[in-house]
């Protein structure tokens, strides 16, 4: 039964994955050369691993883990504060060497992108794998990072394949190899199934991917929700989800989340830490022209231990300074003192377009409307001078105090070496090398 | 215990108690009816601890007693039986039910753990009536607010003022309020009463019969000859209705109701999903309805109608609208406006006041 192909069309359609290995810990040995070869994690900031070289990792590095695990488990490992700038540069820099080879580009996150290579072999004259190649190298060779990549017929199996080998790997598996490939992947290793529906699968006997591509759908059916017939089809060959290439213009949540060192029990600096993500989740949220409904907001304590709590508001809203005194309220109930806290977050759900706005008997319009000219005018403040130029009060301590101090504190060397005529805001779009003469 | 029904009857008064039984089961016991053999004839009683309803139905009692037991199951039980005559005997917390040939022996509760039925004062309880009480809950249930944790408007706010009886109800958006002159029934005064109570009095009103109104301060009573209903008072402040209701509108238009009810279903068609926006466009004699929806289409229809003032538009909820027309028997309606930001005032009669709070157009 395992030697039987799925199908014998070979390229219906051409997905290509594409994943930068390590990506963080990539760029930074990328513009600073001494790196290269040595164990790099990224996340000082943060003192949890945000990324981990493949030196690093080959010593037993993980994503996540406390810094102080990782420096026992790798001693020599250079620690580094995260330099986001650089990093989206990189990215941007990556996506536009995809945009070469094919206009069909989604950018799935800040360093994987899915690309529609369908159709593109006479362009390029050459096989899928070939195009593949030529990709995994100009990106390589422009940028100095690696990446792997995955080619198949549907966007679940390109991302299989990607994770197929890493670092530098390329995996390409036409429609009559898929079930040589998914006889040996786990099938809770497939995209979009998680450890609750891998373990439902197994009590049905389900291990692996190719038991699942194989299932007549009436199974399927009896067992799973759409999400999850969508990615049986996808398993089997049968595109369901098309490659996106528009940007993001709507959500169902935003929410702005800030870690702070060192932890604080000190309750108006921690109030201050939720004030200021409640205006950046509300500049966003104004951005795209939505009003939250829901607002949703967490403590992280030292222990990290969360509490949280949610508000329903009475009319939609995306003005702090209406929205600051349920928020205060909400605080005060999950806010314990003499507790250390390290971060906080702040989530607006339930979003409804801005111009579908009803308005209330029991508040007076004119105030809204004189709320939403407010907004606008400050909104046209930040963008020529600045985010937060104008702001709350009760978000002031968060400008008085870093926001991470002692040896965390550390900021990244682009931040600091400014070039001339450059400030906060503005700056040139180039990595900075960091090479000695 | 032991009493004879007839089935009919029995079915009846089972039916009657079905709404009000706690589907949720927080209480195992809530979802238990209470039935008690008297002299002659058997009470029935529930409660999901917010409204209490007994209702009693003639059945030849040999011996007197209670038991609870299931409501779903027995009304199941009883829908089915082979025979007319249902013989219901018990022993201790076991009930038997036998029927022709057939016979079922359920297993109940004591008792004595039923929540205890609220003391009801005959002395506030006064004659009502019925046809009133029905239109004013009709006029108004659609604009309670269903947010359950808004308690202060997910309910009907009745008020005796003077020699007026009147009846509010809002969800924040919309308010609709009624009032009645010279009505009889209820001391001075005003409650809140629950949505769900209200309902189960408003079927109560479907029956023939004289009814009677009463409350207390921390219940309200409605009944009629066989059927008590008690239910609990909401607790919190009701906002103040009469600041909303605007007085200085200008802008007079009389529209025919019927014409702006259908084109008001066909306009909305193409509205968004979610909310009904629908705009209003009054110049002259003429009222253009219009909506439109980016990912599908626009719609509009011109209405006829009196309006002699400056070109005014307006969006509102078409669903807040359709909501008040269909629960109104009236051919014309009276609509107030000021501005795009001030909400409408509707009048179909006299006694009806429907405010409507625009959208952003």
């Amino acid at each position: 039964m395992t030697a039987e192909p799925i199908t014998i069309r070979s390229w219906p359609r051409a997905i290509m994955h594409i994943d930068a290995d390590a990506f963080f810990a990539s760029c930074e040995q990328a513009v600073k050369p001494a790196l290269k070869g040595r164990p790099v994690i990224t996340g000082k900031e943060r003192g949890i691993v945000a990324a981990a070289s493949y030196e690093a990792k080959r010593r037993g590095v993980e994503r996540g883990m406390r810094l102080f695990e990782a420096k026992k488990a790798c001693p020599d490992a250079v620690i580094l504060p995260s330099d986001y700038e650089t990093y989206s540069l990189f990215s941007m820099r990556m996506f536009q060497i995809l945009r070469r080879f094919s206009p069909a580009v989604e950018e799935y996150s800040i360093d994987e992108a899915f690309v529609d290579l369908t159709g593109l072999r006479r362009l390029h004259r050459g096989p899928y794998g070939e195009i593949a190649k030529k990709i995994q190298e100009t990106v390589e060779r422009e940028l100095g990072i690696t990446v792997s990549i995955g080619v198949s017929l549907t966007k679940v199996l390109a991302k299989a394949a990607s994770k197929h080998r890493k670092p530098h790997g390329l995996t390409v598996i036409p429609g009559r190899d898929i079930h040589l490939f998914l006889k040996d992947l786990p099938v809770g290793k497939v995209w979009g199934i998680g450890p609750n529906t891998a373990e439902l699968l197994g009590k049905l006997g389900v291990n692996t991917a190719l038991e699942l591509a194989r299932k007549p759908e009436a199974f399927v059916k009896r067992y799973l929700s759409k999400p999850y017939i969508e990615v049986w089809h996808e398993l089997n060959g049968r595109g369901v989800y098309v490659v996106n290439q528009e940007d993001k213009t709507s959500y169902q949540s935003i929410g702005k989340t800030r870690t702070f060192t060192p932890p604080s029990s000190d309750e108006t600096f921690v109030f201050a830490q939720v004030s200021r993500n409640l205006e950046n989740a509300c500049i966003k949220a104004r951005r795209y022209r939505l009003s939250a409904t829901r607002i949703i907001l967490f403590l992280k304590t030292q222990e990290f231990r969360t509490s949280g709590v949610e508000l329903k508001l009475t009319r939609p809203s995306a003005y702090p300074l209406e929205l600051l005194g349920s928020t205060r309220e909400g605080f005060a109930g999950i806010f314990t003192g003499g507790v250390l806290y390290r971060a906080t977050g702040v989530i607006l759900a339930g979003l409804v377009p801005e111009s579908s706005v009803q308005y209330t008997l029991f508040d007076d319009v004119t105030k809204i409307e004189k709320l939403s000219r407010i907004y606008g005018a400050m909104d046209g403040l930040s963008e020529k001078f600045g985010k937060h130029t104008i702001s709350l009060v009760s978000s002031l301590p968060v400008k008085l105090q870093r926001q991470h101090e002692g040896g965390r504190g550390d900021v990244p060397k682009r931040k600091t070496g400014l070039f001339k005529g450059e400030n906060k805001r503005q700056r040139l779009g180039v990595p900075v090398l960091d090479v000695k003469v | 215990m032991k009493f004879s029904i007839d089935k009919g009857t029995f079915i009846k008064v089972l039916q009657k108690i079905q709404g009000i039984v706690e589907k949720r089961n927080t209480m195992p016991i809530l979802a238990n009816v209470l039935l008690e053999a008297g002299e002659n004839k058997i009470n029935v009683m529930a409660t999901d601890l917010e409204v209490f309803i007994k209702d009693s139905a003639p059945a030849n009692v040999t011996e007197a007693g209670s038991v609870t037991v299931n409501a779903r199951k027995i009304f199941e039980i009883v829908k089915e039986l082979p025979d007319d005559k249902v013989d219901v005997s018990t022993k201790d917390e076991k009930m038997t039910i036998k029927a022709g040939k057939a016979r079922f022996s359920i297993v109940g509760l004591p008792p004595k753990d039923f929540p205890v039925f609220p003391a009801v004062d005959e002395t506030k309880v006064e004659g009502v009536n019925g046809e009133i009480l029905k239109e004013m809950i009709d006029k108004t249930a659609f604009a309670v607010s269903t947010d359950e944790t808004r308690y202060n408007i997910n309910g009907f706010y009745l008020e005796k003022d003077g020699q007026v009886l009147r009846m509010v109800a809002t969800d924040g958006h919309r308010l609709a309020l009624i009032e009645k002159r010279d009505a009889e029934g209820m001391a001075p005064g005003h409650v809140l009463l629950p949505r769900k109570g209200v309902m189960e009095m408003r079927k109560l009103l479907d029956e023939e019969g004289n009814f009677f109104l009463g409350v207390t301060q921390k219940n309200a009573v409605m009944k009629n000859d066989n059927t008590l209903i008690s239910i609990r008072l909401l607790e919190g402040e009701f906002p103040d209705y009469r600041k909303v209701i605007p007085k200085d509108h200008d802008k007079l238009v009389v529209a025919d109701k019927d014409g702006l009810l259908s084109s008001l279903k066909r306009v909305s068609i193409l509205s968004s999903e979610k909310i009904k926006g629908v705009k209003f466009s009054f110049s002259g004699k003429s009222l253009v309805v219009s909506s439109s929806s980016p990912d599908i289409g626009d719609a509009t229809e011109e209405l006829d109608v009196d309006y002699g003032g400056e070109i005014l538009e307006i969006a509102f909820n078409a669903r807040y609208f359709i909501d008040m027309l269909e629960a109104v028997g009236e051919d014309k309606i009276n609509i107030a406006l000021k501005d795009s930001l001030n909400p409408g005032v509707i009048r179909p009669s006299e006694d009806y006041t429907y405010i409507i709070m625009p959208m952003r157009l």
